[in-house]
């Protein structure tokens, strides 16, 4: 008797702390949603997650960074380009929105832009070698041959 | 009895905490940040000789392999005219892949402008017929009249022509070749046709005026040379 009364206020604790969570904490609960979605590649179903809870002032820079990348996944590049700006202008290092917004600015054809993005990671990450490769290519796009022959070496191991 | 208790002990504990945390698996939304394809690049952004990433040789995510960056390095270099560099590259990209007939095409053009036809000639020969289109055609024919080789040339010239007739620059190789072949008639009436697309071009029209003189026509010749002078 007492074993079953034990049972029955441990699960009613387990549900009750579950509910209060989920009324506490809605914010949340919203974004392990949008994570689960993320996590599976759902994209398309992740991001009206993560823009409600932007507009709700849940901001997390996780949130914005998988945000950002979503949008990339669905090809919405321009709302892609203002996540990782609003970033980069809070976190100025973070590599992985330098190395996002470098690849979005390629895809609009801003060479220009997005040639310091790529230096300014590689001088954090000299190792990261498909970087340099992009890098490589962007500066043979804008007709810079000579920078770019410089790094297609680096990337190949080679100092020439 | 005691392990019982445990058992709903933790059950009740971790209820709530894999409500709140399923679905968060922090290492598996980090790779798919990692493997994140790169956008494609835009037709029609990059310069029209430098052509750049091959995407359908590099997944998006993957990892661009040394053999892939080595023939871009290749390309680069001859943009600039390091051909020697160039060729060396070309060398390495083709002892690890021998069969990417591309870069053999490629290298060709290299060893071309470097001058050495034999080379150039040479390699395109390891091509199968039917990967020989297009430009490659046109190189091929050049490096076979270079070689006097006129007769090989000519059905290269006339097949690249068939897809590109509007391309007056190769009409004109295969009107002087022809000429040199004493083929004089089928010589006049592809300089007509580039006349016809071009009847301002002087240098044309006096080539043409040769060809008729050494067709024996020569008032015709006299009457072309004339408009050149007009």
């Amino acid at each position: 008797m007492k074993r079953s009364a034990l049972t029955a206020s441990l699960i009613a604790i387990a549900l009750l702390t579950t509910v209060a969570y989920h009324l506490l904490k809605p914010d949340w609960v919203l974004f392990r949603k949008a994570e689960n979605y993320f996590s599976e590649m759902a994209y398309a179903e992740a991001i009206p997650f993560y823009t409600h809870l932007l507009k709700s002032g849940f901001e997390t820079p996780k949130l914005l960074n998988h945000l950002g990348t979503s949008y990339v996944a669905t090809g919405q590049f321009a709302e892609a380009e203002t996540i990782f700006e609003n970033i980069l202008k809070k976190t100025p290092d973070k590599p992985s929105a330098m190395k996002e917004l470098a690849n979005i600015y390629v895809a609009f054809g801003r060479f220009k832009n997005a040639i310091p993005l790529y230096q300014t990671f590689l001088q954090r990450h000299p190792q990261d070698r498909s970087v340099r490769i992009l890098l490589a290519r962007v500066l043979s796009w804008s007709g810079r041959f000579d920078e770019a022959i410089v790094e297609y070496r680096k990337a190949l191991g080679e100092k020439k | 009895m005691k392990s019982s208790k445990v058992r709903c002990l933790l059950f009740a504990c971790l209820l709530p905490a894999w409500v709140c945390l399923s679905g968060t698996p922090a290492a598996a939304s980090e790779e798919a940040t990692q493997k994140f394809p790169i956008p494609p690049i835009p037709q029609g952004a990059s310069p029209p000789e430098s052509e750049g990433v091959k995407p359908d040789q590099v997944k998006p995510g993957e990892d661009i392999p040394d053999w892939v960056a080595r023939w871009e390095l290749a390309r680069v270099l001859s943009y600039v005219k390091r051909y020697g560099e160039s060729i060396v590259e070309y060398e390495k990209v083709l002892k690890e892949k021998p069969g990417l007939t591309e870069a053999k095409i490629e290298m060709a053009k290299v060893l071309f402008w470097k001058g050495d036809q034999k080379a150039a000639s040479h390699i395109l020969e390891q091509v199968p017929p039917k990967e020989i289109t297009g430009d490659t055609q046109v190189l091929m024919a050049d490096l076979l009249v270079a070689q006097k080789a006129y007769p090989r040339a000519e059905p290269l010239y006339k097949a690249y022509l068939e897809g590109h007739p509007e391309d007056q620059a190769v009409r004109l190789k295969l009107a002087e070749m022809l000429s040199w072949q004493k083929k004089y008639d089928a010589s006049l009436a592809e300089f007509r046709k580039i006349l016809e697309a071009r009847p301002d071009d002087i240098q044309v029209r006096r080539r043409y005026a040769f060809v008729l003189i050494w067709a024996g026509k020569h008032a015709e010749a006299a009457a072309e040379l004339k408009k050149t002078l007009d």
